[in-house]
């Protein structure tokens, strides 16, 4: 499709067409109506070796200095944790009302860090939307990490955390004991571990062209070894690709509804309970909103790290955060929505304990963690509405920080404060955190980062050949 | 010891199995073999101290005609933990008392037991008694002990030396009559009682007006009308349990009555007994006693009889208007009731006792509520004559003290001129347990048995004797204090036997039931007491008024003060003798919740007015005592009032008990012959430190919520009242109940809150103590809680009390969310936590709307060996990351099944009684088999009283409620 330049001239004003001239006549097949989403008039090979040099050249200070500093992070997580498996649960600040706190509103705030991953690669792939190819592999690669960050805390929440394998179903040698299928918690671990198995596959066939590449261009005999092995003998052929792109495209369909099925059940957790601020209908589609919400947060500010410590600004354009700023101000304003559907079906309700935990949350002891997450959630996304916000490397990363906070905070307000004030005032108590649960939270974040550090030296970080796919997008 | 065997037997043994000799080098000894002879020899003498450890198998053939393994006996016994003497029974299971149970045969108690007493098998088994005596301080045996003590008797009998000795309160004739006979031998000797915390006055205004030196016998049950000034005669007063029991019964409405015994209290500060009046006033600490004098003066001139009171002397000064108000009703309430009225005081003032004589005299009350004919053998003791005591001490008169059961350097108005006079006294002789305060100083500590290892009786109320026997042979090297009185002046019998006969000579031939003394021991000691039926010709006493005018003048001298101070008792810990018990440290205090110390009780008025809040430290002066305690903000009690708990701040009391809270006998007065426990102007001062509150609930309004409910009598009689019970819809298939459905109901109208079903619970479960710094995390591990609740109302600030056991509910919260099938619904209604398969998600303590479910945050200490013998068998003892919760005392539920169905018969109702049940000197839980449809629990269900404790969420716990019924003066109070 060529558009004659006489034609363009008319449509668009002068600075667009200073930009875009001299690309067009190189590249005469780009159209000038849409942003490009890959700049930098990037040749297919240049693609390979941008993504390539990144895994195979030594690692760059920067880059260790990360490590150290995600690494120590990780270490004060295993000394938080090995105080808990041995001395106990006591070293933490639950008490008899407040059962649960740090721990789960730590393993929903990952699970829902992991969404955006799946929503990126899966939907977005079903939607045809093809920004996702420079994102989508370290935003799967985020959700595996967070997956696995999540996974941690169910396990070493429990009183007895080396018997965590009797939420098993497995047969076994003691009878008729078995688990019980009425527990939300049960429910957990099955969608957690679906999500974890889809989640990794889906995310390694996806690599498998771009290991490919990586062992064609690989230089040192451990790496030829290695990504032969994970490269299942792809060749490059028609037919590889074909089978490729069926699988891919199961797989995305098998991942879709995941990314429903998997916060809304980890919402039933609470849903399904007694608790005032914990039984209520809105929270499974208000959980997944929440998590896609936090997700894309978190996807961008990792994205403005990688782009600028990697030199990817030509991958990861303006174009992109743009679109995800957009995604975060529709996720965003359903939590916001959200939020001010909870404070009103607790008042429409005219049940006093109801209402009770509306007045807590808002005017309680913990209302400064409320405010927290009203305003980081559901007002810091607003700026979203204008477009200078939207294309604001620094804004954009302070916010999606602010964003992330907040989502913490959100659970821990529905976990904490519903809990801490519920039916009986005999048994109401206050919560504070020990330095051992801070050492486990920030421990995740050690996890996080570290894994995804190594992530980013051992496999090609952006979907090289799904790039490739769209380097001519406006030919399609 | 018999039954010893030495290590050193079995060190070489030849083939006859007789030691052999040692085998020594014949030519010289090597370096070699002198070093292992050395070695071989260091090892020998070290293990000749060893014992074997001693095991003995009982083989089942030869079984001891009493004891199956794994099945419990009961002994008939009596308490030991103050001097009301209630009746226990001992649980005994494989030789080892476990738990302690009323006794309901037993006339003062009937079955009821306060926390106190079950703390008593923790105190059996406390590692820090004395295991052997101790001769100026150093360890030593009887036989030394007999030898030197005796010496030194024998030259005091020769230089006519002055022989004290001091007691607390002894309710045992027998031991009572040894004590005498032994002081008998001695020129110049006397045996002093005394009780740190005494109700002296009352004998004293009673020997004044009736000549009578003693506590009359209050008869709660035969009252209509009770009026009580700052007794808190539910809670620590003369004798609570008892009290407890007849007032619940005048208050009982569960058999149909319409109507009850109406309490009006005033106090200065919030005692369980104020909690649980139908009416109550706060007054201050000024117009404490004037309040009285205007009562009499009201009720004088009312009645219209003019006796000898002199009207002129009592001008309400201090009284504020309203009060004089509330004086005037009472007054025309109690005139509404004469002769079936009681008016009660907590004042330890002489002057102010007989005040109440007069106002109980005017009432007609002597012969009908009160009986001044069988006094009650409580408080024998003299303050008086133990201030003498000091007195004879310092001057160097005393040649021998003798202390039993008394702690006066700790527990005494002046413990430092006592532990200073001691020092001048050249024989001291202490037969405490344990090393305390004043023990410390004797000369000879000679360790009394425990009370579950000895012998004795008791005369609990006139007429009514009881048992203490033995249930455990001695653990340490202890001796009777009888026997060793008994040895030191040449006695051998052991005391079992001076028991026998004295009881041969005197109780047997009271009775004619038996004819062979055998008998009637072995009868009595089943039943655990005998009751003398012989009628005693009642005395008829004259009211001696003349007293009166002087008692009113002096009293007309209340000095104004700015803040008083007004010491109290706890229910747990009382005066501190048990302070080293854990279990009655960490028993919230039934009003202010609070565990584990004491602190200064304000009123939010004057916490506003010093500008301090819960939790800051203060410190409490008055002349040279001085105590820093955190402020508890209390409602209800008057803004002049800082109220202040006995029996802390120990310091040789043992590893629980010392240093917890701060000790405030210091400042008990020594006024007009009695100890006063109120010290007006004092100061309170902020110091700026904080000291958190080991509180067990720290929200204390109910927010308006319907959890323990209230109605008012005229309600109950018309039936018009809010209490109702819904039928939800039934949207799934209910559980099938084949055999049993197990249901409680609790009366919340019977209940004072006095907790001693909390430790009965403690005892019974193996529930573990978990220290201040874990209560104060809200981790207190009591599986049964008594909720309170302090609203204010226009009648004032109300205290209501919720006992919580688990609800054990149809349709349970927690069963559903338990991932792995750790808490299960039994056929017959039970939710079973099975520990072993719990992974400790909290899952199910998070769903569960009453938070009755409580967690192992640790691995809790079990590793005082000793002190575990307190456990019960048939309860796991559980361990880390495993949640816990109240059973219904399932393992009592099994055993009566098993019992039931040995001997083939149905289960009978209130045969199987639960622990907080059985414990309950109130008779306010119900517990029994919901299928059986004439059980009481039935009954109890549908009394138009019950009612389920969070209704709405339709869990349908098997648990239940009867409203409190409050039997409040319409006009006035229902506006």
């Amino acid at each position: 499709m060529d558009v004659p330049i006489e034609k363009l001239e008319l449509s668009i004003d002068e600075r667009r067409i200073r930009n875009e001239v001299g690309r067009i006549t190189q590249h005469p097949a780009v159209s000038p109506l849409r942003e490009p989403l890959v700049t930098g008039n990037k040749s297919y090979s240049d693609v390979t070796n941008d993504i390539n040099v990144i895994h195979e050249q030594g690692a760059g200070l920067g880059w260790w200095i990360a490590l150290a500093i995600s690494s120590s992070l990780l270490l004060i997580g295993l000394i938080a944790g090995y105080l808990t498996v041995t001395v106990g649960i006591g070293t933490w600040g639950l008490n008899r009302t407040v059962g649960w706190a740090f721990d789960i509103t730590n393993f929903v705030f990952w699970i829902g860090i992991g969404h955006a991953g799946t929503f990126i690669s899966a939907i977005l792939y079903l939607f045809n939307q093809k920004w996702r190819t420079s994102i989508n592999r370290s935003a799967e690669a985020m959700t595996l990490i967070a997956v696995m960050c999540a996974g941690i805390f169910p396990i070493i929440h429990m009183g007895r955390p080396w018997l965590f394998y009797w939420f098993l179903p497995y047969p076994n040698s003691r009878g008729s004991l078995w688990v019980n299928f009425r527990s939300p918690l049960l429910w957990d671990f099955f969608a957690i571990s679906t999500y974890f198995t889809i989640s990794l596959v889906f995310w390694y066939i996806g690599l498998l062209p771009d290991i490919a590449t990586a062992r064609d261009r690989a230089r040192t005999k451990f790496r030829r070894k290695l990504y032969t092995i994970l490269s299942l003998g792809w060749n490059g052929s028609n037919r590889t690709w074909s089978r490729y792109e069926t699988v891919y495209g199961i797989l995305a369909a098998l991942a879709t509804p995941l990314v429903l099925s998997v916060h809304s059940i980890v919402s039933f957790d609470f849903a399904t309970s007694l608790i005032p601020g914990w039984h209520s209908t809105i929270f499974p589609p208000y959980f997944v909103a929440g998590a896609v919400f936090s997700g894309f947060a978190m996807v961008m500010t990792l994205m403005i790290l990688v782009r600028k410590v990697m030199n990817l600004e030509d991958y990861i354009t303006l174009d992109h955060f743009e679109k995800m700023c957009k995604v975060t101000l529709l996720t965003g304003s359903i939590v916001g929505l959200a939020y001010i559907t909870e404070l009103w079906t607790g008042f429409y309700s005219g049940n006093p304990n109801e209402i009770f935990m509306i007045i807590n949350r808002v005017l309680g002891p913990y209302a400064w963690a409320y405010w927290i997450m009203f305003t980081f959630n559901a007002l810091v996304p607003q700026l979203f509405w204008f477009k200078r916000f939207r294309r604001s490397i620094p804004l954009i990363f302070v916010l999606s920080i602010f964003i992330n906070i907040g989502m913490w905070f959100e659970r821990f307000v529905i976990i904490m404060i519903s809990l801490h004030r519920d039916y009986l005032p005999s048994s109401w108590t206050y919560y504070l955190p020990t330095t051992v649960e801070a050492g486990l939270l920030i421990g995740s974040f050690g996890l996080f980062f570290t894994a995804f550090l190594i992530f980013l030296r051992l496999f090609p970080i952006i979907a090289a050949s799904e790039v490739k796919g769209v380097l001519k997008y406006a030919k399609h | 010891m018999k039954g010893e065997k030495l290590w050193k037997e079995f060190l070489d043994t030849d083939e006859s199995g007789k030691p052999a000799a040692p085998k020594l080098p014949v030519y010289g000894i090597s370096r070699r073999s002198f070093l292992s002879a050395l070695g071989y020899s260091a090892v020998g003498l070290s293990l000749l101290n060893c014992r074997v450890p001693e095991q003995k198998i009982v083989p089942n053939l030869a079984k001891s005609p009493e004891q199956t393994p794994g099945v419990a006996n009961w002994y008939a016994s009596t308490c030991s933990g103050c001097s009301a003497g209630c009746g226990t029974l001992v649980k005994v299971r494989d030789g080892r008392p476990i738990k302690i149970e009323g006794n309901p045969a037993h006339p003062v108690s009937k079955g009821g037991l306060c926390a106190v007493a079950h703390s008593l098998v923790f105190s059996l088994y406390d590692s820090e008694r004395l295991k052997q005596p101790l001769i100026g301080g150093q360890p030593s045996d009887w036989t030394e002990v007999d030898r030197q003590v005796g010496a030194k008797l024998a030259s005091i009998k020769q230089s006519r030396g002055k022989v004290r000795f001091l007691s607390n309160t002894i309710i045992s004739p027998t031991s009572k009559a040894l004590i005498d006979n032994f002081l008998g031998t001695y020129e110049d000797a006397r045996h002093i009682v005394y009780e740190p915390v005494s109700t002296a006055a009352i004998s004293a205004a009673h020997l004044e007006t009736h000549g009578v030196g003693s506590i009359p016998g209050y008869k709660i049950q035969n009252a209509k009308l009770l009026v009580s000034f700052d007794a808190d005669f539910l809670g620590t007063w003369i004798s609570p349990v008892r009290f407890t029991k007849d007032y619940s019964a005048a208050r009982d409405l569960k058999n149909g009555q319409r109507s009850m015994l109406r309490h009006i209290q005033y106090e200065a500060r919030m005692s369980v007994t104020g909690a649980n009046a139908d009416t109550r006033f706060t007054t201050s600490s000024a117009e404490q006693n004037e309040a009285l004098t205007f009562l009499l003066t009201a009720l004088v001139e009312k009645s219209g009889q003019s006796k000898s009171v002199n009207y002129n002397l009592l001008p309400p000064s201090g009284i504020s208007p309203q009060m004089t108000q509330h004086l005037e009703t009472t007054a025309d309430e109690l005139l509404n009731h004469r002769g079936e009225s009681l008016v009660i005081c907590g004042s330890n003032d002489p002057d102010v006792q007989l005040v109440v004589n007069f106002i109980n005299e005017t009432l007609g009350n002597y012969g009908t509520t009160i009986d001044v004919n069988s006094p009650s053998p409580h408080t024998q003791n003299s303050d008086g004559t133990f201030a003498g005591l000091i007195e004879e001490m310092k001057n160097g008169e005393v040649a021998a003290l003798f202390l039993l059961n008394v702690n006066p350097a700790y527990d005494c108005y002046a413990a430092k001129e006592f532990t200073e006079a001691l020092k001048k006294v050249p024989l001291k002789v202490s037969f405490d347990p344990t090393l305390d305060e004043t023990a410390l100083s004797a000369d000879f500590v000679c360790p009394n048995h425990h009370s579950l290892e000895a012998w004795d009786d008791a005369e609990t109320d006139s007429g009514i004797y009881s048992f203490n026997q033995p249930t455990i042979a001695p653990l340490f090297q202890t001796r009777a204090y009888q026997e060793s009185l008994m040895r030191w002046s040449g006695d051998v019998r052991s005391f079992y036997d001076v028991l026998r006969q004295t009881w041969q000579q005197t109780n047997f031939t009271k009775q004619t039931k038996f004819s062979k003394f055998d008998d009637f021991w072995d009868q009595s000691l089943h039943d655990g007491i005998f009751a003398d039926q012989t009628v005693k010709e009642p005395v008829t006493r004259t009211f001696n008024d003349k007293g009166l005018n002087d008692a009113l003048l002096r009293l007309n001298k209340t000095e104004q003060s700015d803040y008083s101070l007004v010491l109290y008792q706890k229910t747990s810990m009382r005066d501190g003798r048990f302070a080293n018990s854990p279990w009655l440290q960490e028993l919230p205090d039934p009003i202010t919740k609070t565990s584990w110390g004491n602190y200064a009780s304000i009123s939010p008025g004057a916490a506003e007015k010093l500008s301090l809040t819960e939790g800051d430290v203060v410190s409490v002066k008055k002349n040279n005592s001085a105590i820093e305690l955190p402020v508890l903000i209390q409602p209800g009690q008057s803004d002049d009032v800082v109220a202040v708990a006995l029996g802390y701040g120990r310091t040789h009391a043992g590893k629980a008990g010392n240093g917890v809270g701060a000790n405030a006998f210091p400042f008990v007065e020594f006024l007009n012959g009695t100890f006063r426990y109120q010290a007006a102007n004092i100061d309170i001062a902020a110091t700026g430190k904080r000291s958190e509150l080991a509180k067990t609930q720290i929200e204390e309004s109910s927010h308006g919520r319907p959890l323990a409910q209230n109605i008012a009598l005229s309600q109950y009689v018309s039936g018009d009242h809010p209490i109702k019970q819904t039928e939800f819809e039934k949207l799934f298939a209910e559980h099938d109940y084949p055999e049993h459905k197990w249901g409680m109901v609790v009366d919340l109208s019977a209940c004072t809150g006095c907790n001693s079903c909390v430790l009965s619970c403690q005892a019974e479960n193996n529930i573990p103590v978990v220290g201040k710094q874990e209560v104060a995390k809200m981790r207190d591990m009591h599986w049964l809680r008594v909720d309170r609740y302090i609203d204010s109302n226009p009648d004032g600030t109300e205290v209501t009390f919720q006992p919580l056991p688990c609800m054990q509910c149809e349709n349970a919260s927690c069963e559903m969310v338990c991932p792995v099938l750790a808490t299960v619904h039994s056929s017959e209604g039970l939710n079973m936590q099975v520990y072993n398969r719990c992974v400790g998600t909290r899952y199910c303590a998070n769903n569960c709307a009453y938070k009755v479910r409580h967690f192992n945050w640790f691995d809790y200490p079990r590793d005082d060996k000793l002190a575990n013998m307190a456990l019960n068998p048939d309860v796991t003892v559980r361990t880390r990351g495993v949640m816990e919760k109240c059973t219904f005392c399932v393992q009592r539920i099994e055993e009566k099944k098993i019992q039931a169905r040995n001997e083939g018969r149905p289960i009978k109702d209130g045969e199987i009684q639960t622990a907080c049940q059985q414990s309950c000197p109130a008779d306010a839980i119900i517990f029994g088999d919901l299928k059986d449809l004439n059980s009481m629990v039935n009954a109890n269900k549908k009394s138009g009283r019950n009612y389920i404790l969070l209704e709405d969420l339709n869990t349908k716990p098997a648990v239940s409620y009867l409203a409190k019924v409050r039997n409040r003066k319409e006009s006035k109070e229902d506006h």
